[in-house]
């Protein structure tokens, strides 16, 4: 198309526009004398003439700004805890055909309820709302027991919002994957669903819109039908675009799909054709159910919607696979003509050889009690899901809410799919271990379960299962361990050095573990000596590998390695059979938040599970090739991570579980001795460390804006003055700042140079970021200076002698010199306030406790040299910090209370008992101490770690053929 | 775009402030006439909200299982609806066989002008105006028409 020729196509269009619509072909025939291909365009143009009257008639402007502020009501739904009126969102709940849906609590009258926001596109017709309220008041006049009440209607903020009864439970559709269901209980299912919409019907309200996702089941056995009546009554939306100054040129597809009239797969043939309808309908899609419950498979769903509709008009359902005694009601309610199709459903017990089922007046179903019998003995969904083989070509999602208490925590689905268990920290602020048998309500916690100090951020590493989904290993102390779910003690297998960063137990009963201070380790279930899989390689800049993963071979497992250079961390293959030397050093896939293999049916292949920036990916994988094969599909969104490894967990059998993860915000907050809170500093923010300046007025933080800077940095807070400074301006992180005795600059670890060092700079923001320390120690971050501004403490983190404490002069030659450094981690050094002691944490014992030791400028102290060492903890301590005359210590003892100790220096240093002071809330990060010793300043979690739920997805690879 | 802290409301007056500051950020830029004036402020609300649909665009991805895909929305629903980010691809092809239409289509549909100030703008007849916009609205129309068909 050439712009000539375009010019010729415009003028020919121009003029044929001035002729009658009539007149034009003949007009066209002439003026393009023979040029068909020209007589072709112009026409093709014209045809679109009519529709492009109201095409971009209204500016774009307008209609976007329509949409962004129903975008943003709608935003402000989704965050949980917005109030609309009485109602608190708790959560989403999904999002149907007809707009989304949120759990919420009716504070009025204290009970759960379900939201479901309208599309805004239909709102605005003040004539179009009020035939919508009045047939709303009709369907909210239904009162059955086998119906879904609709409580409200309520009006916030431009959108309108149905308050309807909240179900709890699987639908039919989740029940429906198990396979077929015998013909006793579909009666008895059946017989509700008919009770139902005779009801309805008789009050002339038609469902149109019924299928097995609509239809509910309560654990008492009770089926509910949802959404009845609101697909026609939302429906007077469709002919908006008769109103050409109305039209929505953009339409929001989510709104677009709220318009939809059922899914095909139900539609009756009449609607098809897209003729109007009536309760008959309601009897076809009755149909479809019933005909899919006994048979265990889908009836017309085909691969695309056209050929979906196709099948629903033409073909024949397949007799055969229905119990005899069941064909004549369903040959009944499947005629494709309405005329001859069943009319009445109280007329459904005629059509049922009686001897099946007991009369009862009209509607001779099985009695409800029977029916409640069944169910509880049925169990939830999870075990309908357990039978053979999923039959369905949809994944089926639902969501578990844990307990209240839930804090960040790692979780794992057992191989069979069976249990969900997590480790979660009580109020009390110990973590134990919880199962959730999916097949029933049960939640409880391992009796004998990690004992450990609490960490910073309260989380634990991640646990695994064994394949025979009746174990569990994970990390107690400082030893690898296994507990049996069903009860019992636990049974150490081996020591470890690190933490145990994840694991995997294959079927020759051979587990391979991360340990961070030595990479992976292989041992026997049985116990025993563990030996080395792999060894962190300081050429490459390792830091540490982990999460391994075996493959179905069980001698080949998928691991990460974390390297200081991008390029090489990722997933990698490895081997039980390999030297630690030998084994691959070729990256399969460049990722950071773990990998988890998920065979599939055929066990040559499979899938790598791992995370993309929040996206839960699936990488197929060639098992026995050992390498990726084709390209990686999204699975899930807003998949959340915890530090390094990612919030998911997938069985063997086709079930995964993840949950959301905004990350985690913290609110500085002031306590005093007793615990109380006294007060805050700014807002809540996603912080990872910060320090009180030497005055007390101002706080450095390292925090991060996800919307705005993926990147840490660090940040100035004045309380006082209630501002909030940027000071480093970084690409790359900036954490863990110190302040300088003088209060004039902050110190802070970064990684710009490739290497992670100490830089500095000025607290006013004058000037850039200074180099303080660079060297190739490793990872290093500060921790205290000295009051007299000679000397900085920080730690570094040592493969081969893990965390030491090195000192920096800040005058002089500025050489480093290592101060404690010794084959265990010495960490969090702080100089006492005259600059004699530092008081540090070390695992020496086997696991944290505090120590002080004397500090002479320009000294080392020797490993072995116990003199001029003191234990000040009793049972675990971390985090210590120094009053401001030196005549106190306080710690965080294991299990999260915050202890202090009386201390003196002279004559001779002498520590008296720990007191407690109080419990530091769960997952609380920092803590720094006035110099009066009178406050204390804590990050404190705030948010929704607690309400976020479990997503549950069974058969999630079927989404994955694309 | 903004971001959606609540209270932050996202609206006309909004939008239009943003291409102010968007405006304001063209240092140097000497007003010479309403046309360019005009002219600059559409493209740049093109832009803006062209960027507002690849941004929302992006977040729709990955939907859950129980949604309906795309095709069923397309093929179970009358109606059917070009977005943004397809208009602006649209339009930049349509640029390339006939700027002064495509400019009509920009003036009107992004800035908002009214027939006589998109002649003014463009210094030709109201009439010729007028047919532009139907045309281009025609090809456009077509157009997105075609790539919908072949998506579904």
């Amino acid at each position: 198309m050439t712009p000539e020729y375009w010019e010729r196509v415009a003028l020919l269009h121009r003029a044929a526009l001035q002729h009658e619509e009539d007149r034009r072909a003949a007009f066209l025939h002439d003026a393009c004398a023979g040029d068909e291909d020209l007589r072709g365009e112009v026409e093709s143009l014209l045809a679109h003439e009519g529709k492009a009257e109201s095409f971009m008639e209204v500016p774009a402007l307008e209609v976007m700004a329509k949409q962004l502020a129903e975008k943003q009501a709608l935003g402000m739904v989704q965050r949980s805890g917005t109030k609309l009126g009485p109602y608190e969102i708790l959560a989403p709940l999904g999002a149907g055909g007809m707009g989304e849906v949120y759990r919420a609590r009716d504070s009025k009258l204290n009970r759960d309820v379900a939201l479901k926001i309208l599309p805004a596109m239909f709102t605005d017709d003040a004539e179009r709302m009020a035939r919508f309220r009045r047939e709303a008041q009709v369907l909210a006049s239904l009162n059955h027991t086998n119906i879904g009440s609709i409580y409200g209607l309520e009006d916030w903020n431009n959108l309108r919002v149905l308050v309807l009864e909240l179900v709890e439970g699987p639908t039919l559709a989740d029940r429906i994957t198990g396979g077929a269901i015998p013909l006793e209980e579909v009666l008895a299912i059946a017989g509700q669903i008919a009770e139902a919409m005779a009801y309805a019907h008789e009050k002339g309200v038609t469902h149109r819109d019924l299928k097995p996702a609509n239809i509910k089941m309560t654990p008492e056995g009770n089926v509910k039908v949802l959404d009845f009546g609101l697909a026609k009554v939302l429906e007077g939306s469709k002919n908006l675009d008769a109103d050409p100054s109305r039209s929505p040129t953009f339409s929001n597809p989510s709104t677009l799909a709220g318009m939809i009239l059922g899914t095909a797969a139900y539609m009756s043939p009449e609607q098809a054709k897209g003729k109007p309808v009536d309760k008959r309908a309601d009897i076809w899609s009755f149909g479809v159910v019933l005909h899919e419950l006994l048979a265990g498979r889908p009836l017309f769903q085909r691969e695309t919607v056209s050929d979906t509709l196709a099948a629903v008009l033409k073909e024949e359902p397949d007799w055969n696979r229905i119990p005899v005694k069941a064909q004549p009601l369903l040959r009944h309610c499947l005629e494709k003509d309405p005329k001859r199709r069943l009319r009445d459903i109280g007329d459904m017990h005629l059509l049922l050889e009686t001897a099946s089922v007991p009369a009862r007046g009209r509607r001779p179903w099985l009695a409800r009690g029977t029916m409640a019998v069944f169910v509880v003995a049925l169990g939830a969904l999870s075990l309908i899901h357990f039978r053979e083989r999923p039959l369905v070509s949809a994944p089926i999602t639902f969501q578990i809410f844990p307990s209240r208490n839930l804090f960040q925590s790692t979780f794992a689905i057992s191989p069979d799919g069976h249990h969900l268990a997590w480790a979660a920290s009580d109020s009390g602020g110990i973590l134990r271990l919880w199962i959730r048998d999916l097949d029933s309500l049960d939640i409880r916690v391992l009796s004998n379960s990690y004992p450990a100090a609490v960490k910073p951020h309260g989380g634990a590493p991640p646990f695994f299962w064994s394949p025979d989904s009746r174990f569990i290993g994970f990390q107690s102390g400082s030893k690898l361990a296994t507990i049996e779910i069903s009860g019992g003690p636990a049974q150490t297998l081996c020591d470890v050095q690190g933490t145990v960063v994840g694991g995997s137990w294959d079927r020759d009963g051979v587990i391979v573990f991360a340990d961070s201070e030595r990479g992976l380790m292989q041992v026997s279930a049985e116990g025993g000596a563990a030996s080395p899989l792999t060894t962190l390689d300081p050429a490459r800049k390792e830091v540490v590998h982990v999460l391994p993963s075996f493959l179905p071979d069980g001698r080949h497992f998928l691991y990460e390695r974390a390297s200081r250079i991008p390029e090489n961390s990722g997933v990698y293959v490895g081997s039980i059979n390999t030297q630690p030397g030998e084994q691959n050093s070729r990256r399969l896939l460049a990722t950071t938040s773990g990998p988890v293999y998920v065979p599939s049916s055929d066990s040559d292949s499979g899938q790598v599970l791992f995370l993309r920036q929040g996206t839960l990916m699936a990488q197929p994988f060639d098992a026995h090739r050992l390498q990726p094969s084709g390209e990686a599909v999204p699975v899930a969104e807003q998949v959340g991570s915890y530090l390094d490894y990612g919030l998911f967990s997938a069985s063997d059998n086709g079930v995964l579980v993840y949950r959301s993860g905004a990350g985690q915000d913290y609110q500085l907050t002031w306590f005093d001795h007793q615990g109380r809170v006294l007060g805050t500093v700014a807002e809540p923010g996603r912080y990872n460390s910060f320090a009180l300046s030497p005055d007390g007025q101002r706080v450095a933080v390292s925090r991060t804006n996800p919307e705005n800077t993926p990147n840490w940095d660090v940040w100035l807070l004045d309380p006082e003055r209630n501002t909030r400074t940027r000071l480093t301006y970084d690409q790359v992180r900036a954490t863990f700042p110190v302040w300088s005795a003088d209060g004039t600059s902050v110190v802070f670890d970064s990684i710009r140079g490739g290497d992670v060092d100490l830089y500095f700079k000025r607290a006013s923001g004058a000037g850039d970021e200074q180099l303080l320390l660079k060297s190739d120690a490793g990872y290093k971050f500060a921790t205290s200076s000295s009051r007299d501004g000679r000397f900085l403490l920080y730690t570094v983190e040592n493969p081969v002698t893990k965390a030491d404490l090195w000192t920096l002069p800040l005058q002089g030659d500025r050489k480093p010199t290592p101060f404690l450094r010794t084959e265990f981690n010495e960490s969090s050094g702080q100089f006492s306030p005259d600059g004699h002691w530092v008081a540090y944490t070390s695992d020496e014992s086997g696991s944290d406790e505090i120590y002080v030791r004397e500090f002479s400028s320009g000294s080392s102290q020797r490993s072995g040299d116990d003199m001029g060492k003191w234990l000040i903890s009793k049972g675990g301590g971390t985090f210590p910090r120094w009053r401001g005359d030196g005549k106190e210590l306080f710690y965080v003892a294991s299990g999260g209370k915050l202890t202090s100790v009386d201390i003196s220096a002279k004559p001779v240093f002498a520590a008296g008992a720990p007191k407690p002071l109080f419990q530091l809330p769960p997952g609380f990060i920092g803590g720094e101490v006035t110099t009066d010793g009178k406050r204390f300043l804590v990050g404190v979690p705030v948010g929704q770690s607690a309400s976020v739920p479990f997503t549950v997805v069974l058969n999630w690879q079927t989404s994955l053929k694309k | 775009m903004a971001g959606e802290s609540p209270g932050h409301a996202l609206q006309t007056t909004a939008l239009v402030n943003e291409a102010y500051l968007r405006l304001v950020d063209v240092k140097k830029v000497s007003w010479q006439n309403r046309a360019h004036f005009f002219g600059i402020s559409a493209q740049l609300m093109r832009q803006i909200l062209v960027d507002l649909g690849r941004s929302r665009r992006a977040l729709k991805r990955g939907g859950g299982a129980n949604t309906l895909s795309l095709e069923e929305a397309l093929i179970v629903s009358p109606e059917r609806g070009a977005d943004m980010v397809a208009l602006d691809d649209a339009l930049r092809v349509l640029t390339s066989i006939d700027a002064r239409r495509s400019r009509v289509v920009e003036l009107r549909f992004f800035g908002g002008l009214s027939v006589e100030e998109t002649a003014e703008v463009l210094k030709v007849s109201p009439e010729t105006v007028m047919h532009d916009w139907k045309l281009a609205k025609a090809w456009l129309l077509r157009e997105l028409s075609v790539d919908e068909a072949h998506d579904a």
